[in-house]
């Protein structure tokens, strides 16, 4: 047995099993109102890929990249630290452009005006500034800023704040044009949050006791502040999420990481799945601010996928498809698996004791032979009158039986 | 109130960090290397030539939503092979309702058929273009893979004839032995194609029947006292064999058939040798990806083609030295340990921040942090040290240890001041 395993792993047989990799319930999510399905995924570059950072209007993808080489040496401990280049795909032609900003850039910022992109490196020698990437012109910043404040495409600005100090901060535009801003006493501010012509929005924290959390709205008219406290929760939500207004977010379950609904009770109620899967946890996902699509890291490789609304009743309808035909597959498989098996040992069936592990090797997902009910009594092949109509086994679906015959045919059984 | 920020900086793992791809067994470890994309969705029909220089794929373009739940419209499809040295995929022209495509030893002809339906066979070289279609009968068809350098199919007819179709349409035939049943083809070389087969006596008997490739002519005889073990083992020198297992949701590579991983994981095979207990920190396996999609490992085991949420990656698999991996492996589990430490040391800096900077004493703390740290798990393992009390009047907080996590050969300490350290046992 263990021999014929071997062997079956080296030999690809012309006749083998078709399998259909595209019965993808697996693809859909949602709750019992709102449905989505995780469409297929589109590269975009190989390589080891990190900070991954979606433009405001969800166009451009902006990533540094490493060599897959620089990857080897240092993990064998060969290589000094270099830095890697930084790149930027865009959605609409499908091609990634290396942004010309300095080796030294260790983080990128993208303004919301979709040209523009600030470029920062850690150490305090490290040259700093905006590159447009229209015109490809690099100003550098006279003066080394500190304490950059992300302000990213949920804040719509086409500037960037920089933290000055605890009473100032500072607003800085890619033409060089600055502001400041007082913050009033006692308040401690956090990421901005968004802005519009006349207002610019802060997450804050009053230092009172209890502390209170709550938002800063700065006027730009007049130039005045105003607190507002707001629950807890909220403000803590706004600070864990990239983007709080996303429909989207992830989960990490065991090595793997789903999407799924932002707001999803806890214990809803749905015969639709409620997470797709996308792929190995730690991808470090990120939805795009259109909430259309997500973008993750795969074995270092960047990779997208387009997140589109699906008619819940549909949805519905093809779930349950999907599991039917998946029940019919599964149950064929299987079936020809057997079948093999006693092509293999002079066309004698197993019989019901120990079949699993003796069909195991020639099925390829062993969860298909769990699932499997095998009814035949097991013997000779040959012997059987009427293979067409002799029951080999099944399994169960949704409302139903996919039944397996020894001639290897499936046919749906509805449950009576 | 200071913490709150750091709060926020909460630890992000690297998704390629050393220590998710490095795996092996007691006398070898490999490198799961980071992915190179080849296409995107949504390709099936994944091959790799037998050199490993290319890789034949269909792609199918993503259909709209409700598509995916349908099965792919093939004749949509087109066929490409992606070459490894230049890294272009270039398409071909194959009929797209072939159900199967292989490449024959040369690298350079591809055989196809419309299993089940019979109705086309044939050869394309790949170099000229050319389609040379054959009639194969009623033969039942072997492809004898990679490792036979066999530059023709086989196939066995009705009337026990073992057929060789040539991809310029010539055919060489051998009477087979009425009374042996011939299986699967094991080995190969360039003089000879190596068979297993058994007598329909019903002894049980393993036999071998060698094809020579000069004359055509089948010899059998009885395989010696693990000859068999040693021509699946040991006929390709150098070449530790990997395998992929599925279950259920997910997916992964295994030899031991019990094996308990819960995701894709390329495993290393466990030769027959003697238990050697060692403490080790390589992984017997490593993450490939989500489970669901096709995997093919070239013929020299010297990398892996998979297919994820429908796009085409390729990884490299590079060996390592086993002791330079321990090393790796053990930093990384260190890392690991010191990036839990913090976590739970946070959790005790931000409840301090909320309660007056006051933390809690010995007893009872893991209720107060619980709703800070929010993971049963890494509270399980945190041993709280810090007697409590005010914070301020703590002189030195970045030597005052808050509590630990420990790990192989020392301890991940976290401090007052919310640093951590790996301090190693005396």
């Amino acid at each position: 047995m263990i021999v014929l395993m071997m062997v079956m792993k080296r030999v690809a047989v012309l006749t083998g099993l078709i399998l259909c990799s595209l019965i993808r319930a697996q693809d859909m999510f949602g709750d019992n109102k709102n449905s989505f399905v995780l469409l297929p995924a589109e590269v975009i570059s190989s390589g080891v890929v990190s900070n991954i950072e979606f433009s405001s209007n969800g166009q451009f993808i902006t990533f540094q990249r490493k060599d897959i080489a620089t990857f080897e040496s240092s993990l064998l401990g060969q290589e000094k630290p270099i830095r890697s280049p930084w790149f930027r795909y865009d959605r609409k032609s499908k091609t990634s452009i290396k942004m010309p900003v300095p080796e030294t850039t260790d983080e990128v910022i993208a303004l919301a005006d979709n040209q523009s992109i600030f470029f920062s490196g850690a150490d305090s020698n490290d040259p700093q500034g905006f590159l447009n990437l229209r015109t490809g012109a690099l100003v550098k910043t006279t003066f080394k800023l500190e304490n950059i404040r992300y302000l990213g495409y949920h804040a719509d600005a086409p500037y960037f704040i920089v933290s000055v100090n605890e009473s100032t901060i500072a607003l800085m535009r890619p033409n060089g044009q600055s502001l400041s801003i007082a913050v009033p006493r006692k308040v401690q501010v956090f990421r901005p949050l968004a802005s519009d012509s006349s207002t610019i929005t802060f997450m804050a924290m009053l230092k009172d006791f209890p502390s209170k959390f709550g938002h800063l709205v700065y006027r730009t008219g007049d130039g005045t502040s105003s607190f507002t406290e707001k629950p807890r929760e909220e403000v803590q939500k706004q600070m864990q999420f990239d983007n709080p207004r996303s429909k989207f977010w992830f989960e990490n379950v065991g090595d793997l990481a789903f999407v799924k609904l932002m707001d999803l009770p806890k214990n809803l109620k749905t015969d639709l799945p409620t997470r797709a899967k996308l792929g190995t946890a730690n991808c470090n996902p990120k939805f795009g601010p259109m909430s259309d699509c997500v973008a993750y890291e795969d074995a270092g490789a960047l990779l997208i996928r387009e997140i589109k609304p699906l008619d819940v009743e549909l949805a519905r309808k093809l779930a349950a498809k999907a599991a039917k035909t998946k029940a019919m597959l599964d149950a064929k498989n299987t079936a020809l698996s057997l079948i093999i098996y006693a092509s293999d040992m002079d066309d004698v069936l197993p019989g019901a004791e120990g079949w699993e592990a003796k069909v195991k090797p020639y099925c390829k997902d062993e969860a298909l032979v769990r699932n499997f009910n095998y009814t035949y009594r097991g013997g000779n092949m040959a012997s059987i009158e009427n293979p067409s109509t002799t029951e080999l086994g099944f399994t169960v679906g949704p409302g139903g039986r996919a039944v397996a015959y020894c001639d290897g045919h499936v046919k749906w059984i509805p449950d009576a | 109130m200071k913490f709150f920020l750091t709060w926020l900086l909460s630890i992000v793992l690297a998704s390629m960090s050393f220590g998710q791809v490095l795996f092996g067994n007691d006398t070898n470890a490999f490198v799961l290397m980071p992915a190179q994309t080849i296409a995107s969705a949504f390709t099936s029909d994944l091959k790799i030539s037998p050199s490993g220089r290319l890789v034949l794929y269909r792609q199918v373009p993503i259909g709209p939503p409700e598509s995916i739940f349908e099965k792919p419209n093939n004749s949509k499809g087109k066929w490409l092979i992606y070459d490894r040295v230049s890294k272009i995929s270039k398409s071909f022209d194959l009929p797209s309702e072939l159900t199967n495509v292989d490449f024959l030893a040369d690298d350079q002809t591809i055989f196809f058929d419309t299993f089940p339906t019979n109705s086309m066979k044939g050869f394309l070289n790949l170099s000229s273009g050319q389609i040379t279609l054959i009639n194969t009968l009623d033969a039942r068809l072997i492809y004898l893979g990679s490792q036979s350098y066999a530059n023709f199919l086989l196939g066995v007819s009705k009337d026990e004839t073992l057929i060789a179709f040539y991809p310029d349409g010539k055919v060489r035939t051998a009477k087979l032995e009425p009374k042996m049943k011939i299986f699967w083809p094991i080995a190969g070389n360039s003089a000879s194609i190596t068979f297993m087969a058994r007598p329909a006596d019903k002894s049980g008997r393993q036999y071998k029947a060698i094809l020579n490739r000069a004359n055509f002519a089948l010899t059998y005889s009885e395989f010696a006292e693990g000859e068999l073990d040693k021509l699946l083992y040991f006929d390709i020198p150098q070449v530790i064999e990997f395998n992929r297992r599925t279950s259920g949701d997910t997916d992964f590579i295994s030899i031991e058939d019990d094996a308990d991983i819960p995701s894709t994981r390329v495993d290393v095979s466990k030769r027959p040798t003697e238990d050697r207990k060692k403490p080790s920190f390589v992984a017997k396996s490593a993450n490939l990806g989500p489970s669901g999609g096709e995997v093919e490992f070239s013929s020299k085991m010297d990398f892996v083609v998979y297919q994820d949420s429908g796009a085409l990656l390729l990884r490299e698999i590079k060996p390592i030295n086993r002791s330079v991996a321990e090393k790796l492996a053990l930093e990384e589990a260190k890392k690991k340990l010191l990036s839990k430490a913090k976590q739970v040391g946070l959790g005790f800096l931000i409840y301090a921040a909320d309660c007056d900077d006051i933390l809690p004493g010995p007893e009872g703390w893991e209720v107060k942090i619980f709703p800070y740290v929010k993971s049963r798990d890494l509270m399980n393992d945190f041993n709280y040290t810090f007697r409590g009390g005010d914070v301020n009047l703590v002189k030195d907080p970045s030597s005052t240890e808050l509590g630990f996590v420990v790990g192989p050969g020392g301890r991940a300490v976290v401090y007052l001041d919310g640093s951590a350290k790996w301090i190693q046992d005396p």
